[in-house]
């Protein structure tokens, strides 16, 4: 008996069974060739396997369990076993231990390739237990449940289908009982449940355990029905059974819809279980392949079983009864959209509320960003509808529903797929898709009449394919053509060469007035000044080097050091043997501190010895700087610069390399030396603290003269700050050609995001360059115009837009730097409608994205050139207070001995703000562009607060 | 004689379709029985009842001394059954089906097997989708003569078989019958049926309205032909007249259980009446049966697909 069914099992299942791991194998084994043309990452590939291996495994589960009782029921041949002296249970028994086994066996090929490519890595350790855990727990669930679906469904495939919904909900039902229970809350304190380990741990298992049993049991109970008949039935006379009757009418209903029920059903639960999908790419798919199977299921049951022209033979006109079974599918259709959205609002509502603080938002990106340009009905509807429409049609086509699905998937997803770049750049309109459905729509009813008569032959069905998709293809390039052409062009004023010209000389007048101020700021005493702030700059700095470089790094070294050698010693003891040796490497070495050594280069290029020496010093200086803090701590200021001091005898002892960090650059060693005994000051804002802190400084200038002298240093200092000011003003030209790239470099992710995308995003980006010309044309010519006439042009347009929320604003500012670039001097009110119709057209991320970089650099430029022109005059303000031991009490007083005429703010054409509070001067510039975003007013900001819209410059007196 | 098939008062109903009606039956031991009936009079449910597919809703059937719904498991080793449709796993070959089928068998099924298979002209290396429908129907033969059946239950087991197979095969029951085994056999093929039962029932509306040996419901199912004045017919002693027309003073009936000796007296008495007996076909006795019970026979006797 065993040996039979085991035998028959095999020999029905052996080539899906084995297909489907060894397809899983190759896969998994081709993909990192893939893998090389998608520039995937290791992690990312790793995430494909472990994905593929899951779904294949879930694959096999199914589609094992599926085949037991449906394919017997399917072909008939479970009368044939009925038939023989044997129990059903025996059967049971059989088919579920020879299903177990073929599983077994899959799991089995799956893990140890999973294994092979570290999709499921080193079992050993303990996290890798979870793709193991995936892979079989699903796999198994899917093949119980679809088991247990494979006992009440006629075919397979309705088995598989069934399955694969129980597999996906009932864990999560499962997972939510026990959730309920694990934490109880106010239900087990109102009904009064116990909250012991013990019975949480035993309701834990016990739902856990109930997910897989519960369908081997329901399997078990339907097919050993006639069993337990027999048995009951015992000697006695057999009873009456009685069978229920059904109302005609309704059972019929209930048979049409019967079988589109579980596709239905796994749309909804895949669109709740995928909760952190995109949710409008989802249903795009999932909505996409729903209306496809139910645009089969109008007529492909009768095309599938050769029953096409018992239509003919009907009372009812062709065209009532093709309608009346197309209005039940929309219906269904409907409804199951309606359900899809209130389940995911459902959802997100109950479960999403804390994850959307903690980064819900970007997961939903794309989502978003269609969403933002396109009506949501479209998003809605084009799925459900493409998929209908084609599966209408196809499935008048096909011979076989398989191959309907088939076929209709790639094409309503190749259609749906062309859309996409539009859905997601500038929107779509429902006029601009639908043209498409309702011509297939149109051709499936052309062609009822033939298909019904058997005269659809094949020169009627290739018309009935080739007309339709040419009319689509016709119809994408008209859409695609007239939203190129709704795109405005860019005027001659604002051609690119044209505008360049223009920019290059705004730039060469800014690098003149650089060079000019550059000129001044060298006359002054600069080296003071460059000192001062340098040092209220570490004084500033001083937490994030103590927290980021110095502790953090030290601690690293030492627990490493610790770790290599001096694990077994006690914490006392260890710290004086360390100081001590430490130490006596330094006296010893400091007998040599005439001799220069070289830059030792790479340490993995060092000899032994040299290795051995290198490993000492960093050692040993780390120990020195562990005891210099200690020393600091206490208090005991002259121990502690002695410790410093021998910190820079192994700075220069070691080609300029820190203790701290002896990999990097010898310039930057220089800095961060300087801050490493700088942090030692934190908290010493009394005189023996910044006492300390000159003597190290002093101690590093020695240092740092042997490589350049201090004028240099200040002299290359202030350069590198020149240029980092000038870096702004080489804005414009350089800036377009990035925020091109980006653009690109935007679609380009986009294409590849996106199959069959390349035509789709293709074309679409003629469209986008389009956009891009116009709306930078516009930041361009904003640019030419001076901030103050920009600030007006804006507050005009928000006062328009906004008067009310406008009254109580003085200051206020849209990051919309832009001005509509085919209008000579458009008013502010033509700009923005001209603005609004710009943001209409282009995509929420776009905007988002390239005004934001467009706005900083504005900013930056402006704050730089303000930051220039207050560095300018505190450079003079420190000379008046040299001169005079104290700061003036106007800014004026520095004219004309400073200036011809003391500079403006910049941003905003007016003089700068200065006071003198408690001897310090203090020069102020408002920043208008510290602002925040108010709800309900679109792009327009609002300054934050009086004190945070200011730039602010406080100078002390030098002594 | 024993009785290997037994059916009393079996009723049976699919929803509210009454299918058999306080049905019953008896088969002796040893007979070839013609179960002979309209389409949907309930034969093939009666196949069912009989190998335990289905349950009565009340009533008693009893195989070879044991109900036939608690003890089909059982019984399976001892009744043989060829159903109407038989369904077999196509991708298999003949000599698959026989060692598959084998599994759940006693041992030496599959010796029988592979004889019955040889005696009925399978090719053991074909593949069950590559046979006729012959070809099919006898390997399901072959699987049910492999058990040893003491009870072989046919339903319509020659349909979509040749002449020659059918002959061939029909002339193998008798041969089974005389070995001592019971064989219940449905068919729409009743002259061939009518060569080989030694016993019939004719059913109607799910019962049994007529079961006997051949012979006797030949003997008692007889055409007669009356010819005289016809004010004095019908005649005494005609018993139940299951069919009648009349051609002029000329009257033919087919009668049950006439009266002979009534009949004979009646004609010596007068000069005008004269008559003569005929016997009938198996075939016209069903369809004056099935006539007689208003059911239309005529699809079933030319042999109309079910």
């Amino acid at each position: 008996m065993i040996h039979s069914i085991f035998w028959k099992e095999f020999r029905e299942q052996r080539l899906i069974a084995g297909f489907l791991p060894i397809f899983a194998a190759l896969i998994v084994l081709v993909s990192p060739l893939l893998a090389q043309s998608l520039t995937l990452s290791a992690n990312d590939l790793t995430a494909i396997h472990q994905t593929v291996l899951i779904m294949f495994a879930l694959g096999c589960g199914l589609v094992t369990g599926a085949q037991h009782w449906a394919a017997e029921n399917e072909t008939g041949t479970l009368v044939l076993l009925d038939l023989q002296p044997q129990w059903r249970r025996s059967f049971w028994w059989a088919k579920t231990s020879y299903g177990v086994l073929q599983w077994l066996l899959q799991m089995t090929v799956l893990i140890v390739v999973g294994i092979l490519v570290s999709a499921i890595s080193d079992l050993r350790q303990r996290v890798s237990w979870q793709p193991l855990l995936f892979v079989l727990s699903w796999s198994f669930l899917a093949l119980c449940w679809s088991q247990m679906a494979s006992s009440r469904t006629r075919t397979p495939l309705a088995a598989i289908g069934w399955g694969l919904l129980a597999t996906l909900v009932m864990p999560w039902l499962s997972a939510l009982i026990t959730q309920l229970f694990m934490n109880p809350g106010v239900i087990a304190i109102y009904y009064g449940l116990p909250r012991s380990i013990v019975f949480r741990g035993f309701l834990t298992v016990a739902t856990l355990s109930f997910v897989p049993i519960l369908p081997l049991v329901i399997s078990y109970w339907t097919i050993t029905q006639p069993d337990r008949l027999r048995l009951q039935s015992g000697d006695t006379e057999a009873t009456p059974v009685r069978f229920p009757a059904f109302r005609s009418g309704w059972r019929l209903a209930w048979l049409d819809v019967r079988g589109l029920l579980w596709p239905v059903a796994i749309c909804l639960v895949l669109n709740v279980v995928f909760l952190r999908m995109e949710p409008t790419l989802l249903w795009l798919l999932l909505g996409n392949l729903t209306g496809l199977y139910l645009g089969v299921s109008v007529t492909g049951l009768e095309q599938d079983q050769g029953a096409f022209k018992l239509w003919a033979d009907q009372r009812l006109p062709l065209g009532t009864l093709w309608g009346a079974k197309l209005l039940n599918r929309l219906t269904i259709l409907a409804g199951t959209t309606i359900a899809a959205i209130l389940l995911k609002v459902l959802v997100i509502y109950i479960y999403w509320d804390t994850s959307q603080q903690t980064g819900g938002v970007s997961q939903y990106n794309v989502a978003t960003l269609i969403a933002n340009v396109t009506p949501v009905y479209t998003l809605v509807i084009i799925g459900p509808l493409t998929g209908f429409a084609v599966g209408l049609c196809v499935s008048l086509v096909a011979r076989k529903r398989i191959i309907a699905l088939t076929a209709g998937g790639f094409l309503s997803l190749f259609l749906i797929m062309g859309w996409l770049p539009m859905l997601g750049s500038g929107g779509l309109q429902f006029w601009q898709w639908a043209g498409v459905p309702v011509v297939f729509i149109i051709v499936a009813r052309m062609m009822i009449w033939p298909w019904a008569s058997g005269q659809l032959n094949s020169r009627k069905m290739a018309a009935a394919l080739f007309l339709p998709a040419l009319f689509c293809v016709l119809y994408w390039f008209g859409v695609e053509e007239y939203r190129f052409r709704s795109v405005p062009s860019v005027g001659p004023l604002l051609q690119a060469a044209a505008f360049q010209r223009a920019d290059n000389a705004t730039r060469i007048s800014h690098a003149d007035r650089i060079k000019e101020i550059a000129k001044d700021v060298a006359g002054v005493k600069a080296e003071w000044i460059w000192e001062t702030s340098q040092i209220d700059m570490k004084l500033h700095d001083l937490k994030y080097y103590q927290e980021r470089l110095a502790l953090k790094v030290f601690n690293d070294e030492y627990q490493k050091a610790l770790k290599e050698g001096w694990n077994s010693t006690l914490p006392d003891f260890k710290k004086t043997v360390e100081k001590t040796v430490a130490t006596g490497w330094i006296k010893r070495l400091a007998l040599f501190s005439d001799i220069e050594f070289p830059d030792l280069g790479d340490p993995d290029d060092y000899s032994e010895p040299q290795r051995q020496l290198y490993y000492s010093l960093r050692f040993a200086g780390q120990i020195l700087l562990m005891d210099a803090l200690r020393l600091q701590a206490k208090g005991d200021l002259d121990q502690s610069e002695q410790q410093f001091r021998y910190v820079l005898y192994l700075v220069r002892l070691t080609g300029h390399r820190t203790p701290l960090d002896f990999q990097g650059w010898p310039e930057r060693m220089e800095q961060e030396a300087m801050m490493a005994i700088s942090r030692w000051a934190e908290g010493l804002t009394q005189k023996g603290g910044k006492l300390s802190l000159y003597r190290t400084i002093a101690l590093l200038d020695e240092h740092l003269a042997r490589r350049h002298t201090a004028l240099e240093g200040l002299r290359n200092n202030y350069q590198a700050r020149v240029k980092m000011l000038e870096r702004p003003q080489v804005y414009w030209h350089e800036y377009v050609d990035y925020q091109s790239k980006i653009v690109r470099t935007f679609e380009e992710r986009l294409s590849e995001g996106i199959w069959f995308g390349g035509i789709g995003s293709g074309s679409e980006l003629r469209r986008r360059k389009a956009l891009f010309d116009y709306w930078a044309a516009g930041y361009l010519k904003a640019s030419q115009v001076d901030y103050p006439t920009l600030h007006r042009m804006n507050l005009a347009a928000a006062i328009k837009a906004h008067p009310e929320k406008m009254a109580d604003v003085r200051l206020n500012i849209s990051t919309s730097d832009w001005i509509s670039p085919n209008r000579t001097e458009p008013t502010p009110e033509e700009n923005l409608d001209d603005w609004a119709e710009l943001s209409r057209l282009l995509s929420k991320d776009f905007q988002l994205q390239m005004t934001h970089n467009f706005f900083t650099r504005r900013r930056m430029e402006l704050t730089c050139q303000t930051g220039l022109e207050m560095l300018k005059i505190s450079l003079a303000l420190h000379g008046y207070q040299l001169e005079h031991r104290a700061y003036p009490k106007t800014l004026e007083e520095l004219s004309p001995a400073w200036f011809v005429k003391v500079p403006a703010n910049p941003m905003r054409l007016k003089p700068f703000r200065y006071e003198l509070i408690a001897g310090r001067a203090i020069l102020r510039a408002d920043d208008p562009f510290k602002t925040k975003t108010e709800q309900g007013l679109g792009s327009l900001q609002f300054p934050v607060s009086e004190n945070d819209k200011l730039l602010g410059l406080v100078l002390e007196p030098l002594p | 004689m024993t009785a290997a098939i037994e059916m009393k008062s079996v009723t049976k109903r699919f929803g509210d379709r009454l299918v058999l009606d306080k049905f019953d039956m008896a088969v002796a031991s040893g007979s070839i029985f013609a179960l002979l009936g309209d389409n949907g009079t309930g034969k093939s449910t009666t196949m069912k009842i009989l190998t335990g597919q289905v349950r009565a809703d009340s009533g008693e059937a009893r195989v070879l001394g044991r109900d036939a719904w608690v003890n089909a498991i059982a019984l399976r080793h001892r009744v043989g059954y060829v159903p109407e449709k038989p369904k077999f796993y196509d991708w298999m070959t003949v000599a698959e089906l026989g060692r598959f089928i084998g599994g759940f068998h006693q041992p030496g099924f599959l010796k029988r097997y592979y004889e019955a298979s040889e005696r009925l002209g399978l090719d053991t290396s074909r593949k069950l989708s590559d046979l006729s429908k012959g070809g099919y129907a006898r390997a399901g033969l072959a699987l049910a003569l492999a058990i040893d059946p003491q009870v072989l239950l046919l339903d319509e087991p020659t349909s979509g078989l040749d002449l020659s197979t059918r002959r061939e095969f029909l002339s193998g029951m008798v041969d089974l019958a005389a070995e001592g085994r019971t064989i219940l056999i449905t068919s729409h093929q009743i002259a061939e049926v009518e060569r080989i039962a030694s016993h019939v029932g004719l059913m109607v509306g799910g019962k049994l309205v007529m079961c006997q040996t051949l012979d006797e419901l030949k003997s008692n199912i007889v055409r007669l032909v009356v010819q005289g004045n016809s004010e004095e017919l019908p005649l005494p002693g005609l018993g139940t007249v299951l069919q009648s027309e009349r051609f002029g003073n000329i009257w033919r009936g087919v009668v049950h259980k006439p009266d002979l000796t009534l009949l004979e007296q009646f004609a010596a008495e007068r000069d005008t009446i004269s008559f003569q007996f005929e016997r009938l076909s198996l075939e016209e006795i069903y369809s004056s049966v099935i006539e007689f019970y208003g059911v239309k026979a005529a699809e079933i006797v030319n042999g109309g697909a079910r």
